[in-house]
């Protein structure tokens, strides 16, 4: 009855990735070359030496540095640096495919860790933000872009140019807190630092651990708060229509008095309830987590399609079922039921 | 001005060892010789000419390797990952081998370090349990690891040597399973802030043993840095830093509450 509810389903997948993804090195090998891909569409951080595979942001920032940017600066060979590039966008794209933007919402550790940072915050009666104010989320967007743009590939050009500093070659993940989070459940402190040795890596150093203070505290209240700067989600989002699993809308006038979908949405996208043209409604803020397709009450208007197959549709009789279980989960876990968010309710 | 700074080990005339024993060492150039990217360029000497050199490469393929007044070459071979040179001589009823793994980078080769470390090599070996994986190092104050193994058995209760190119010195005895741990030491003076601006020091590890006549003595050299937390990295204030940003985050959510009230 439980495994019928998608939400528990995600949560147990969500688990078994994390475990092998932070651990799972005694299953896969110790080394790099002992990897799953090199290349992985979520945050797993290579600093964990216990990690079953790394994110693909690694690959890239390094052969910005290493790789792109000498053979620019030193009249090397640009097209096998930019060969390698492509190698690695390639094995990406060959997992990602596979998920499409799934890999943030059922893969990601650090997704996942979020998620249970808003689970403590209710259970410690902490009054939960439904959604963000639409201000507040369009100003946030563009971030993500910023993020991967500059971080993942302009910062590690500039440094491979001998333009910036040895700070900048991987300046993602100096403050990415996946990095932190997974070297720290794995008993390592050692990425938890400020390091003095530059003002640069000073600054990085003092941004992370402050960002993955601030990231904590967010996550009690505010949902995936730092999935929505994340430059994993801008990559996700470029290769999106390239994805076998999609979200998809069969609109209805219903739907202009409804807004569930949306307000179920952890990404806070508005997109889904207002956008009545558009059959894809995989947005770029998408993590494919199909709480909306649980939310909508109105028979097969959103749906998760695999290839254009469809694998959960959205249906009443899951809806009531789904909304009460909600209920049921809140009522026995929140310590301070006036904090809970007003439960998801059904249109008239 | 190319001026070529030397750093000259003296790892091979201690006075503790026999001057026989085969061993690497490692000359480091710097200057305007050092690349901008990853260490500087580095010369891997041994200190005899009367011996044989392989190198095995990250897909298990042993080279032959000349030795040219003592210096094997280090340029890449077209892999990146560990290599390992090991040379050996064999003089009378001894048997000798020194070992060297050396790093060429992170680029995929296909095939796991662990391999080459399993791969037996040579009679009497000492292997790092495990490699230093990409984006780690041997680090001063960290405990290692190694395994004695001979003729591809673990070989326990054998009294393990160290010399550090710092000084340090000290000896540890094989377990049961023939795994040797210790504390690398820290025994860096002048330390600067920053990885780069501290040259590496260089560890050797030797082991001797003996079956009926034949004697056996291999060496192992290793490159160990200054650990960044006991020097210009704070763990301590890494933890303040977190609790500022998780306090501030509070702080907003509570005031961005307060505000929509």
């Amino acid at each position: 009855m439980v495994l019928k509810n998608l939400s528990v389903i995600r949560k147990l997948i969500q688990l078994l990735a994390f475990v092998f993804l932070v651990y799972g090195a005694p299953v896969v090998g110790f080394y790099a070359a002992d990897k799953i891909s090199g290349a992985l569409p979520a945050l797993a951080c290579a600093y964990d030496t216990q990690t079953a595979d790394y994110c693909v942001l690694i690959p890239f920032q390094h052969q910005m540095d290493h790789r792109v940017g000498p053979a620019i600066a030193q009249g090397g060979d640009i097209l096998k640096a930019l060969l390698q590039v492509g190698m690695t966008l390639a094995t990406f794209l060959l997992m990602f495919v596979v998920l499409n933007k799934a890999f943030c919402g059922w893969i990601c550790p650090l997704g996942f860790f979020q998620e249970l940072m808003q689970m403590l915050g209710q259970k410690l009666g902490l009054r939960r933000r439904e959604s963000l104010p639409q201000a507040t989320v369009d100003k946030v967007r563009p971030i993500k872009w910023a993020m991967l743009a500059l971080l993942v590939f302009i910062f590690p050009l500039l440094t491979g140019l001998g333009w910036a500093g040895h700070e900048l070659g991987s300046p993602y993940c100096s403050i990415c807190p996946s990095r932190i989070l997974t070297t720290l459940a794995t008993g390592d402190g050692s990425q938890l630092v400020v390091d003095s040795a530059s003002g640069g890596y000073l600054l990085l150093s003092l941004l992370a651990d402050f960002l993955f203070g601030l990231m904590l505290a967010l996550g009690l209240t505010v949902r995936q708060p730092f999935c929505r700067i994340c430059p994993m989600l801008a990559l996700h989002a470029v290769f999106r229509k390239l994805g076998l699993l999609r979200l998809v809308k069969n609109g209805t006038p219903r739907c202009d008095k409804c807004g569930l979908c949306a307000k179920a949405c952890p990404m806070d996208i508005r997109e889904i309830h207002t956008d009545m043209a558009s059959r894809d409604v995989t947005f770029a803020d998408c993590t494919l987590c199909g709480r909306c397709v649980e939310f909508c009450p109105d028979k097969d208007v959103l749906q998760l399609r695999y290839a254009g197959l469809p694998v959960f549709r959205a249906d009443p009789q899951y809806f009531k079922g789904r909304k009460k279980v909600q209920t049921q989960w809140e009522k026995a876990n929140l310590l301070n039921k006036g904090s809970a968010p007003k439960p998801v309710t059904n249109h008239e | 001005m190319k001026q070529k700074l030397i750093i000259t080990l003296c790892l091979t005339c201690l006075p503790l060892l026999a001057q026989a024993d085969l061993v690497w060492s490692v000359e480091q150039a710097d200057g305007e010789h050092a690349h901008h990217h990853g260490r500087p360029q580095q010369q891997l000497l041994l200190n005899e000419s009367d011996a044989q050199v392989w190198r095995y490469t990250p897909d298990l393929v042993r080279q032959a390797m000349p030795l040219q007044q003592r210096q094997a070459s280090l340029r890449p071979s077209g892999q990146e990952n560990y290599h390992l040179y090991l040379a050996e001589r064999e003089e009378g009823n001894l048997h000798e081998a020194a070992l060297y793994y050396r790093y060429f980078g992170g680029r995929p080769t296909g095939v796991s370090p662990q391999s080459l470390v399993n791969l037996n090599k040579t009679a009497l070996e000492i292997i790092p349990n495990p490699l230093p994986r990409e984006h780690r190092h041997w680090l001063s104050g960290n405990t290692v690891q190694f395994i004695i193994r001979f003729q591809g058995q673990p070989l326990g209760g054998i009294k393990v040597d160290l010399h550090s190119s710092n000084g340090s010195y000290m000896h540890v005895v094989s377990d049961e399973a023939g795994r040797v741990s210790f504390v690398l030491p820290d025994d860096f003076s002048d330390v600067s802030a920053g990885r780069r601006n501290n040259d590496e020091a260089w560890l050797q590890l030797w082991v001797e043993h003996e079956q009926g006549e034949q004697q056996y003595r291999t060496s192992l050299t290793l490159p160990y840095s200054v650990n960044p937390t006991l020097y210009w990295q704070s763990q301590t204030i890494g933890w303040l830093l977190l609790g500022s940003g998780f306090v501030f985050g509070l702080g907003l959510v509570h005031f961005k509450n307060k505000d929509n009230k």
